[in-house]
């Protein structure tokens, strides 16, 4: 299925109601790991609402990734909880390890690196969601043993 | 499965789901919540199915994911009913031991039950369990009892009775009525009377009308509502199909932030089953009235979570707020009247329905009726979703029921609110919380985020942290918030960086005047807050990095340094090892020593000594 | 039938029509009330805080935009109260720190007597303050939806989409007028060659509209021959015309018809 197909079905899904945008732009976001260009003009075309809207909504919200993310995706949670109990130092020790910093994908695209805003599982802080798998009560040592294991795949 | 057509068609219908189950046969329930989940739950419930069917027992014991239990800290959590055993930190190594010695032999695995240090007891149930003992678990009590994808575990404890008796013994008038007398607050922050906005919201006249329940929970440490929509999304669905018909809507909607896809999924399986049982969708239960709720999610905006930023993203648009000099309930999603309440606050509803607004009003405060719902996190020692009433004080809620902090650590402050919120320190530990005394002591109730600090906390730096969230969060629409905030982080970066000056004190306050009454929306008007509390109640830590550039918490970079106590020092390398940037020297046998030119404070050997000989100061 | 509503304007017992914003209001009573986002052609948009005045309702006092408040029965409003006038002057601050160089920046500074940005400030050089009057206009007046704000917060700002040639800018220059502070930049050549990067190697007149990378072919006007609007305008006004107009009607230049 070509981008419009595909973005034609996705829209279907949601009846065609113009207010469901944000939705459709991440069905989007998930099929494609970013939002193509294409697929953007796609919606404007089909939803009948100016690409200027779209792409202000694309780019307003956190969502959302014009460019395609890494194949892995790194969350560090920066929620208060886990901030108190030292998640910027987490952080600094995974931005030195993939030497990029938080919002930013490695130059091989493997990793994107993000820090999130309360994930609801603070008992474990520090916590860090490498895709979709949690590693709670995160420090320094454990980082060192979390690139091992990624390397080691 | 036809659908319900009538009061006494709901009542038979829990009849029988009761009938078919025996409430002597074990039943083991497995905590959810999203805690549980990222300590590996789903393994747990795989292992018990595995072991049920191994031992052939699939006809006598039920095996049952439910909602959060609340005390996250011990997770995962199973409770075996009917005698209500309480076990924490259950591996999948345990579960052999615990089908034969508890289910089959009806004996205890004493290693798993939950040890009260200060009593030197072990205890049974979560009745005993301090953690448990002061709470009030009325909302968020059942969700240990129900699988949030099972409706007939709605019903079978009662649900929906109290949507049958809105709809069939009372006129919209007097639901209102109820809800106004029940002195029910919003709980997502805002504190305004439910009763009262449900009325003016029916008092309007154009049509159509809209119901909206807010659960774009945002503040950074705060995730009740998520559990209370993941783990009993129908208590949230019976409230509002209640408000719908009070107010005389017929479209609702679930605003779910983006983060939340369990949240997401539960809630949809919710409304599926509702619409095939008749609870949702045309002719509720044959009443003749109609509803039904659409599940729109966010894009990652903090910002979504105020209403008027709210109704545009529903609208399709970017999340900017606008000035509201009128009201949503006049005019709000789409200029209609629209009444939007937080999750916690619809759960409240079906309660205040079936137990009547007189019980209800019982409970709390003067102004702050009902219970609240906190997330009890940070330096504590039981982290986990606490359910009071309103009047308790945070000492109880701190000590008694979170056991205090961690490492008999000193504390120092709470922070409620989230980044509305502030920082209030111990003179206030005996506040009996409400509503209006967190807005007189210049901290808010917020959403019900409750983050404990000890001595190691900087209050700048939570300053500092707060403001750069609400930068990061700001819509910068308005020239106060967007211009403003960065101004005031860069001055709070100053301050932390070792480069504050005399007069950034009162250049804070008078750029937070600008804020709180020239922004357009909350986010920006009560960003001021954690500052003005933290300038209010810690100024001395203020002044330290100013004049001194000293931080007495230890946490700012800038003014801290690493050194080893060779008094301490047991010469084990330990350090060295850990140290990012070789900074740490030493031979076997003397004490290690750190470079300060070369040091970047990552705290990576603080962490791996283990004879605290590393200092921080 | 219009409702009239009696409201105290700086001491001033004034009428004024229900729902009229107050601003109007001040307006009407000859109050000068400094503005920077809003434009009388345009919906208000409430997002300088350079308007705001003091309000009392009942027994409550709020700081308020009066260009986005609606007049009501009993209403008292001051537009230089102290703490009104605490966050104009704040809020012309921040601009001054983030606009040192613009002219309507440093005229309503310099009327609230301020001169120069806070030393404490890190001074940056920007121009587009963020009004929203080009896209308001793009979308309310002209209908064409060219430009939008992107982005959030501190990096918030107007673009065309993707950052490149707007493709839905129909050439009409409504932007460049409206624009306070002269960011927006269009320019009228005669002949064509490749005159933007990217632009299309043509001979003909063109319109370069530069904040938004477009570039256009003009129409001649039929009568004197010289380039007057673009091809793309013209289209969109038979597009948009109820009752179909004639295409020799649409070109013929202004002078001419007249």
């Amino acid at each position: 299925m070509d981008t419009k197909e595909k973005v034609d079905a996705i829209i279907e899904k949601y009846k065609g109601d113009k207010g469901f945008l944000v939705s459709i732009l991440q069905d989007i976001q998930t099929e494609y790991n970013h939002l193509p260009r294409e697929a953007l003009y796609d919606v404007s075309d089909n939803l009948r609402i100016p690409i200027s809207q779209v792409y202000g909504v694309a780019t307003f919200y956190r969502a959302f990734s014009l460019i395609p993310r890494g194949l892995h995706l790194i969350q560090v949670c920066l929620g208060t909880a886990c901030h108190v109990r030292g998640a910027p130092r987490v952080l600094e020790a995974i931005e030195r390890k993939l030497k990029i910093k938080a919002g930013e994908t490695t130059a091989d695209n493997n990793y994107t690196l993000t820090s999130v805003n309360c994930l609801g599982a603070c008992a474990l802080g520090p916590v860090v969601v490498v895709d979709q798998e949690y590693h709670g009560q995160m420090n320094l040592s454990k980082v060192d043993k979390l690139f091992e294991a990624e390397k080691r795949g | 499965m036809k659908k319900l057509a009538s009061a006494e068609h709901l009542e038979s219908l829990r009849k029988e789901i009761n009938k078919k189950r025996d409430p002597n046969l074990p039943c083991i329930t497995i905590c959810g919540g999203t805690g549980c989940q990222a300590y590996g739950c789903q393994r747990v419930v795989e292992g018990f199915k595995k072991e049920i069917e191994k031992q052939k027992l699939e006809n006598r014991v039920t095996v049952r994911l439910t909602g959060c239990h609340g005390f996250c800290e011990r997770g995962p959590l199973v409770v075996i009913h009917p005698k209500g055993t309480f076990y924490q930190q259950v591996k999948v190594e345990d579960i052999p031991e615990i089908v034969d010695k508890t289910i089959l032999k009806g004996e205890l695995v004493e290693r798993l039950l939950f040890e009260d240090q200060a009593a030197k007891k072990k205890m049974l149930t979560e009745e005993e369990i301090p953690f448990y003992k002061k709470q009030m678990r009325l909302i968020f009590g059942n969700n240990g009892r129900i699988d949030p994808c099972s409706i007939e575990d709605y019903i079978a404890l009662g649900g929906y009775a109290a949507l049958s008796k809105a709809l069939f013994s009372m006129k919209p008038e007097e639901i209102i009525g109820e809800v106004k007398k029940s002195g029910l607050r919003g709980r997502g922050g805002g504190g305004f009377p439910a009763g009262t906005k449900w009325e003016s919201c029916r008092r309007a006249e154009e049509n159509p009308k809209y119901l909206i329940c807010n659960a774009d929970e945002g503040d950074p440490g705060a995730y009740m509502d998520r559990s209370l929509l993941e783990g009993n999304p129908h208590s949230v669905l019976e409230g509002m199909i209640i408000g719908a018909f009070a107010i005389g809507s017929h479209d609702g909607y679930i605003y779910v932030r983006n983060e939340y896809p369990l949240a997401v999924k539960n809630a949809t399986v919710a409304i599926e089953q509702a619409e095939q049982y008749g609870l949702l969708g045309k002719n509720i239960i044959g009443s003749g009235f109609d509803f039904s709720i659409k599940i729109n999610r966010g894009g990652g905006a903090f910002v979504c979570g105020e209403s008027s930023a709210l109704f545009a993203s529903i609208e399709g648009r970017i999340g900017e707020p606008r000035d509201k000099y009128i009201h949503a309930t006049d005019k709000g999603l789409w200029d209609k009247p629209t009444t939007l309440n937080n999750v916690e606050t619809w759960a409240n509803v079906p309660l205040i329905v079936t137990r009547g607004a007189e019980w209800y009003s019982r409970i709390g405060t003067e102004g702050s009726k009902g219970t609240k719902i906190f997330s009890l996190v940070g330096k504590i020692n039981n982290t986990g979703l606490v359910e009071v009433p309103m009047g308790i004080t945070f000492r109880e809620i701190i000590y008694e029921i979170g056991g205090g902090i961690p490492k008999n650590r000193t504390f120092k402050a709470v922070q409620t609110g989230g980044p509305s919120g502030g920082c209030l320190p111990e003179k206030f530990l005996d506040l009996p919380i409400d509503f209006d005394a967190l807005t007189d002591a210049g901290s808010m109730m917020g959403s019900g985020g409750m983050i404990v600090m000890d001595d190691r906390t900087c209050m700048v730096d939570v300053a500092r942290y707060f403001l750069a969230f609400l930068e990061e969060e700001s819509c910068g629409k308005c020239t106060p918030c967007r211009e403003g905030l960065k101004k005031m982080r860069a001055i709070l970066e100053a301050i932390c960086g070792g480069r504050g000056r005399q007069g950034d004190i009162e250049l804070l306050e008078r750029l937070s005047q600008v804020l709180v009454d020239g922004a357009i929306c909350g986010l920006g008007n009560t960003a001021p807050n954690p500052v003005l509390t933290t300038i209010k109640y810690f100024r001395d830590e203020y002044e330290a990095h100013i004049n001194q550039k000293r931080c007495p918490g230890g946490v700012c970079k800038a003014l801290i340094k690493y050194s080893i106590d060779p008094e301490k020092c047991k010469a084990c390398g330990a350090c060295l090892k850990a140290c990012t940037v070789e900074a740490v020297t030493g031979e076997r046998k003397q004490p290690h020593v750190i470079d300060a030119k070369k040091c970047i404070k990552c705290g990576a050997c603080y962490e791996a000594c283990k004879f605290d000989a590393v200092v921080v100061s | 039938m219009v409702t009239m509503v009696t409201l105290t304007i700086d001491g001033r017992r004034v009428q004024a029509e229900k729902g009229a914003t107050v601003l109007e209001v001040a307006r009407e009573q000859g109050i000068d009330i400094p503005t920077l986002c809003h434009h009388e052609d345009l919906l208000p948009y409430g997002v300088c805080r350079v308007c705001v005045v003091e309000i009392t309702r009942g027994k409550r006092k709020r700081v308020v935009a009066s260009c986005t408040y609606p007049a009501e029965e009993g209403l008292i409003v001051e537009t230089n109260s102290e703490r009104a006038l605490n966050v104009r002057k704040g809020v012309a601050e921040l601009f001054l720190a983030r606009h040192p160089n613009v002219k309507v920046i440093k005229e309503l500074a310099a009327k609230l007597g301020i001169t120069e940005p806070n030393p404490r400030f890190n001074v940056e050089n920007d121009y587009c303050i963020l009004c929203g009057q080009c896209v308001r206009a793009c979308s309310e007046i002209v209908g064409a939806n060219a430009i939008s704000f992107s982005e959030r917060g501190i990096t918030r700002k107007v673009s065309s989409p993707f950052s490149e040639a707007a493709g839905d800018c129909i050439g009409c220059g409504t932007c460049v007028y409206i624009c306070p502070t002269g960011i927006i930049t269009m320019k009228d050549i005669e002949d064509g060659g490749l005159v933007y990067p990217g632009g299309r190697d043509s001979l003909g007149p063109r319109r370069i509209i530069h904040t938004w990378k477009v570039n256009l072919d003009m129409v001649l006007c039929r009568v004197c021959n010289r380039p007057f609007t673009t091809q793309a305008k013209i289209e969109f006004m038979q597009k948009r015309a109820k009752v179909p107009v004639p295409l020799e009607e649409l070109s013929v230049c202004p002078t001419c018809k007249g």
